[in-house]
């Protein structure tokens, strides 16, 4: 009896913390929403003071006495358009995700930051974060909504619920092309032709795998997420587009409806291949388990001699193209071949994966907007003064990565630096540069010219023969393919998405890998099917038909 | 009544040792406990742990729901299980081998190396397991190679992943255990090695009849509290090793959080799994203390 | 026969040593590697050419570490932490462990205790409310929010009871004869008896706090308050090429993800590999050795 009223006492002991405790929290909640009032009254010209969240950057390196919460460029926001950016808390970048995650969970926001396209879902759905659309209209200046209808207002679309923006779009240029690169070194030295079709492609491994006498050689690069867009270098997108195969896209089946691209038979053909490259031996038998890293390390040394990647590809190859100051390996960069007759269409995304929100409770909202006019001001067309929101309080290059500290940061929708860069860089023609990032881009490649080889990468970017050349011609031609869905993520899409990714990844390798038939293939269309796929496919026109 | 007063005057200073350990767990522990409500909600930030809607067994119907739950739950136990039955063995034979060492220095060198592993990243680690298990120019293969077996894609192969996984987990965490064994080695009385020599028996013997019985107590105690992580194989290891086509054998309940965790924020979901985890670990820790009580009359804890 | 046995002894022991020593370089042979790789250039690490000894000798790495201003106060913290964190946990283990460590006969509520503090081993709120907890306490930003949240060690309270109860009942019991209470008996007889055992839960709790960094980054707002670990994350080179816009070709090519990655092991392990060899006297020197019936 004593006993049983012994623990009973422990019990309702523990039972008093606990709801004291909680009572606590809630009070507390409430105390820090009070405040709200009698800031709404402040005076337009006094300085206003918003708050965020900052990733820190390794890369980042400040000047003597300046910190993440104080610096150059936080004072030339405040001196010039009186906004004083307060930071919550900074973090580093790789964990960044992890605390803003936390951070939403425990309802304890900044006043704006930066979230992926499902966590703005998230927060509409919770009523957490401000409608922008009024405050946005009010003070954004016209450079700010010129800048963002560059794009004929797509990602400003994305942003948009039931026509209310809740979101500033991270805008970037949405033509993240796909190149193959190929050392031309190795071309010269078989005397082969550079790369048009598939077939071209092939037999160019074929040989640079003979040319390796001590067999130990692959012919294209492949890394374990070779189907993401995330993997940039080393994966398969550019492959699978030669054979008009898109990597879980949204496409018209030519009656007006959206279908999947993951499950179309141009996908067969372009698994079929690999699969028969893979028999050849011209593919990394261990790539399934190799990050970009380990797989890059047969390039470095020599074992491997054509790769898909993205433009800035080149910087990546550097590693072993240049040692002690010399050009050790020679890299082309090609549009991606085809198949068949009919031109490959790369595959392209909207440009805007992230977004700017703030949240419902901000006292200032307008002081978001405001960083972005000043932003976008002070990116495309600094004064000398300006040159502060780049390089801190010196004004000049030195390295240090300042531009970094900037809150809010949102690239152009378009770029014309294939245009104008290789031109200039030919004629070295200095006075035809628009934009910073071209001049950047010019001087280094310039440097490249002038004897200093760690520049290579940039000239292979940007450089007459360059990555960026190619682009204009993509552009005009329209060799791409944009995702026709860019909502946000369907109910189904939430609960089986990830099923449907794993059962393709699972069989996709096997095939590649050549442990099943490819016929394997038509037994998971009818699988992904059942497990959610129609389902999905269903949502998704819906949202097409309001969308189209 | 007086029974009562009398117990109490005995045993208080007893219960009072306890309190700070036990607000410190009420704080930490048990108030934090109330999150677990949120396996049965659909937990929406703003409106708190008490105001969030519930959503009854919807996140547990997900989870059971989901087309390969049956394989991730094997993978799991299966991966989880064997590294508790090699997690007790391996350092219980290393513990017994290092005490016949009799040079001192010795016996600290090897301690403090096998140690070293656990304060490797498995980022770091899995590139270097890739390497040494390379079909193509790995050491294992090279050696096997010597014995004309033909090269095996360690971690690319569903036959070999899992205990790839025990072995390198193994290797790394054993340094852990050698350390809590030989702590017991050390609790063991010299004086009945003397009398067993004296009866003539061999040192074998001696580890059969007196160093194991000896070790027994904390041997029990580490397997009930290992069996706690019959549902944890490992998720920093296999995120790291695993890939599309081992997911037949690699896939783990952990590994799936996450991967759904990039489609959703599922802090329902999440604590639906993690409460799954917890009720069927408890089940198998009661599960061994009363074991360990009924037959061999010792209580764990 | 004796000579006979002792050859086959020294067989065994012969064996023993190789076996051993084996093991001790698989164990080994990954860390001179990694530090190996430290001492590398970029660019010969992310090549592959790194095996047991550095390719193009450089210390970029570890002067990306060491140059920084916020490593010396990381490290200050990380000292902090380990030092009151230790002094906690072990006070709160060796007091909770005496009274579990008692029969039902002389403590009739232990075992209910003992599962009041087993059962939170398995179940825990998750990092939300944890997280909630620690912040209406007022102790985010401080360093007692790296300390007090883990200062219960459940593991280490049953290793230390079950050393408690094997201490011959003969010492505990004359020293209460001698009128000592149950502290004074703690403290003068079960404390200096249990050194071994000590040595190696403090061992964990040392390690625990010095290995841990997922705290910091949770619940320190500002880096100056981030302990050792935590900053150490901070500097591995991740390389972002989608927003390569004005990055550092030349750091790029000294350092790589994986040489620096390579020297946070092993400026995160160094301060561990020190102590450890003193906290190694006390385990092996079983001082209670003679008096332990069985």
């Amino acid at each position: 009896m004593n006993r049983k009223a012994k623990m009973l006492l422990v019990f309702t002991l523990i039972l008093s913390l606990v709801l004291t405790a909680c009572g606590k929290t809630e009070d507390k909640a409430n105390q820090s929403k009070q405040p709200d009032t009698p800031a709404a009254q402040e005076e337009q010209n006094t300085v206003i003071e918003v708050s965020t969240v900052v990733p820190s950057d390794p890369y980042l390196k400040f000047d003597e006495g300046e910190t993440y919460d104080d610096n150059s460029i936080y004072d030339a926001y405040e001196k010039d358009i009186g906004v004083r950016i307060v930071n919550k808390w900074v973090t580093d970048g790789s964990q960044f995700k992890e605390k803003l995650k936390m951070t939403i969970a425990s309802n304890d926001l900044p006043d704006f930051f930066p979230v992926n396209a499902t966590q703005l879902k998230e927060l509409t759905e919770a009523d957490m974060i401000m409608d922008l659309t009024e405050v946005y209209e009010k003070y954004a200046t016209d450079e700010t909504k010129e800048f963002f209808m560059k794009d004929g207002g797509m990602q400003m679309k994305s942003a948009m619920f039931d026509g209310k923006m809740m979101g500033i779009p991270r805008s970037s240029n949405p033509y993240y092309l796909q190149f193959l690169y190929v050392r031309t070194d190795w071309l010269k030295e078989l005397n082969l032709p550079e790369p048009k079709t598939m077939d071209d492609l092939v037999t160019i491994a074929e040989a640079f795998v003979k040319r390796d006498p001590s067999g130990k050689s692959f012919g294209l690069a492949v890394s374990k997420l070779p189907f993401t867009v995330d993997t940039g270098v080393t994966g398969l997108r550019g492959f699978m587009n030669g054979y008009h195969a898109y990597e879980n896209m949204w496409i018209e089946d030519g009656n007006g409806n959206l279908v999947n691209s993951d499950i179309q038979p141009e996908m067969k053909n372009a698994l079929a291949a690999l699969q028969e490259m893979f028999k050849k031996g011209l593919i990394d038998p261990e790539f399934a388990v190799k990050d970009v890293e380990k797989e890059s390390e047969l390039i470095y040394n020599d074992q491997i001699g054509i790769v898909y990647g993205a433009s800035w590809t080149p910087a990546q190859l550097v590693k072993g193209a240049v040692k002690n100051d010399e050009v050790v390996q020679e890299w082309g960069v090609f549009p991606i071949p085809s198949a068949d007759g009919s031109p490959a269409l790369n595959q392209i995304g909207l440009g805007a994966d992230e977004y700017y929100v703030v949240a419902k409770n901000a006292k200032h909202p307008e002081g978001v907007i405001k960083l972005l006019n000043q932003w976008i001001a002070v990116d495309n067309h600094p004064t000398e003064e300006q040159k502060v929101y780049e390089y801190g309080k010196d004004l000049k290059e030195k390295g240090n990565n300042y531009w970094l500290l900037n809150p809010v940061r949102v690239g152009n929708q378009t770029d014309n630096n294939g245009v104008i860069l290789p031109k200039a860089i030919e004629n070295r023609d200095e006075s035809i540069l628009e934009t910073k990032d071209q001049r950047t881009r010019y001087a280094r490649a310039v440097q490249y010219l002038d004897g200093d080889k760690s520049m290579w990468w940039e000239y292979l970017i940007s450089g007459p023969n360059g990555a960026s050349s190619i682009i204009p011609k993509v552009q005009e031609e329209k060799h791409y393919l944009q995702n026709k869905f860019y909502g946000a993520p369907t109910p189904t899409m939430v609960d089986r998405q990830e099923i449907l990714l794993k059962k393709r990844d699972e069989i996709f390798f096997k095939i590649i890998m050549n442990q099943i038939s490819i016929d394997e293939f038509d037994k998971f269309v009818e699988e992904w099917k059942k497990l959610g796929g129609d389902q999905i496919t269903k949502e998704v026109n819906e949202w097409y038909a309001d969308h189209k | 009544m007086k029974t009562l007063t009398r117990t109490w005057r005995k045993e208080w200073p007893l219960h009072t040792m306890l309190i700070p350990g036990l607000a410190m767990l009420i704080i930490f522990s048990y108030i934090p406990m109330a999150g677990i409500i949120m396996a049965f909600q659909k937990y929406i930030p703003n409106r708190g742990l008490f105001g969030s809607p519930f959503i009854g067994w919807a996140n547990f119907e997900l989870l059971i729901e989901y087309p390969d739950i049956g394989r991730i739950f094997f993978n799991t136990i299966f991966i989880a299980f064997m590294k508790i039955v090699a997690g007790l063995l391996v350092p219980i034979t290393m513990a017994i081998l290092l005490n016949e060492i009799g040079r001192e220095w010795v016996k600290r060198t090897f301690q403090t190396l096998v140690y070293l592993p656990h304060f490797l990243s498995w980022v770091l680690l899995s590139g270097i397991l890739i390497d040494v298990l390379s079909p193509s120019s790995g050491i294992v293969n090279q050696v096997l190679g010597l014995f004309s077996v033909k090269p095996i894609f360690f971690l690319g192969d569903n036959a070999w992943f899992p205990y790839v996984m025990v072995i390198s987990d193994v290797w790394k965490e054993f340094g852990f255990g050698t350390i809590v064994y030989l702590a017991a080695l050390t609790g063991i009385n010299p004086s009945l090695y003397e009398a067993a020599e004296i009866d003539g028996a061999g040192r074998f013997k001696q580890t059969l009849h007196i160093t194991l019985p000896g070790m027994m107590p904390i041997i029990v105690l580490m397997v009930t509290l290992n069996i706690g992580n019959v549902l944890n194989a490992g998720f920093d290891q296999i995120f790291n090793l695993y890939s599309p086509q081992v997911y037949e054998s690699a896939d783990i309940i952990d590994t799936f959080v996450y991967r759904m965790g990039i489609q959703q924020a599922q802090f329902g979901f999440a604590t639906a799994v993690g409460l799954l985890k917890s009720v069927v670990s408890f089940i198998f820790m009661s599960l061994s203390y009363i074991l360990a009580y009924r037959i061999a009359n010792y209580r764990i804890f | 026969m004796t000579h006979n046995k002792s050859w086959g002894r020294r067989v065994f022991l012969f064996s023993n040593y190789c076996f051993l020593g084996f093991v001790s370089l698989l164990c080994l042979m990954p860390i001179i590697h990694i530090l190996s790789m430290s001492l590398s250039s970029g660019a010969a690490a992310s090549a592959g050419k790194v095996i047991l000894w550095p390719v193009e000798f450089t210390t970029a790495a570890y002067e990306n570490v060491f140059g920084k201003p916020e490593y010396l106060r990381a490290f200050a913290v990380s000292i902090q932490r380990v030092l009151l964190g230790t002094t906690l946990s072990m006070l709160l283990t060796i007091m909770t462990a005496y009274p579990l460590s008692k029969d039902t006969q002389h403590f009739r509520f232990r075992t209910g205790y003992a599962w009041i503090f087993v059962f939170t081993i398995l179940f825990n709120g998750g990092l939300i409310p944890m997280y909630l907890t620690v912040k209406s306490l007022g102790l985010i930003d401080s360093i007692w929010a790296l300390v007090l949240p883990g200062a219960v060690q459940v593991f280490n309270i049953i290793l230390l009871l079950n050393f408690y109860r094997n201490l011959p009942k003969e010492l505990e019991e004359s020293s209460r004869i001698d009128g000592a209470g149950h502290f004074k008996t703690l403290w003068k007889i079960y404390v200096p008896l249990s050194l071994p055992a000590l040595a190696t839960t403090g061992l964990f709790t040392i390690v625990g706090h010095w290995n841990s960094w997922f705290d910091g980054m949770l619940y320190m707002n500002h880096s100056d308050n981030y302990p050792l670990q935590t900053f150490l994350q901070t500097i591995i080179i991740n390389m972002d090429f989608r927003f390569i816009k004005a990055e550092n070709a030349e750091l790029m090519l000294k350092l790589s993800d994986r040489t620096s990655r390579a020297a946070q092991i092993f400026v995160a392990a160094f301060p561990i590999l020190i102590i450890y060899p003193f906290l190694q006297r006390f385990f092996i020197k079983g001082i209670v050795m003679g008096s332990v019936k069985e």
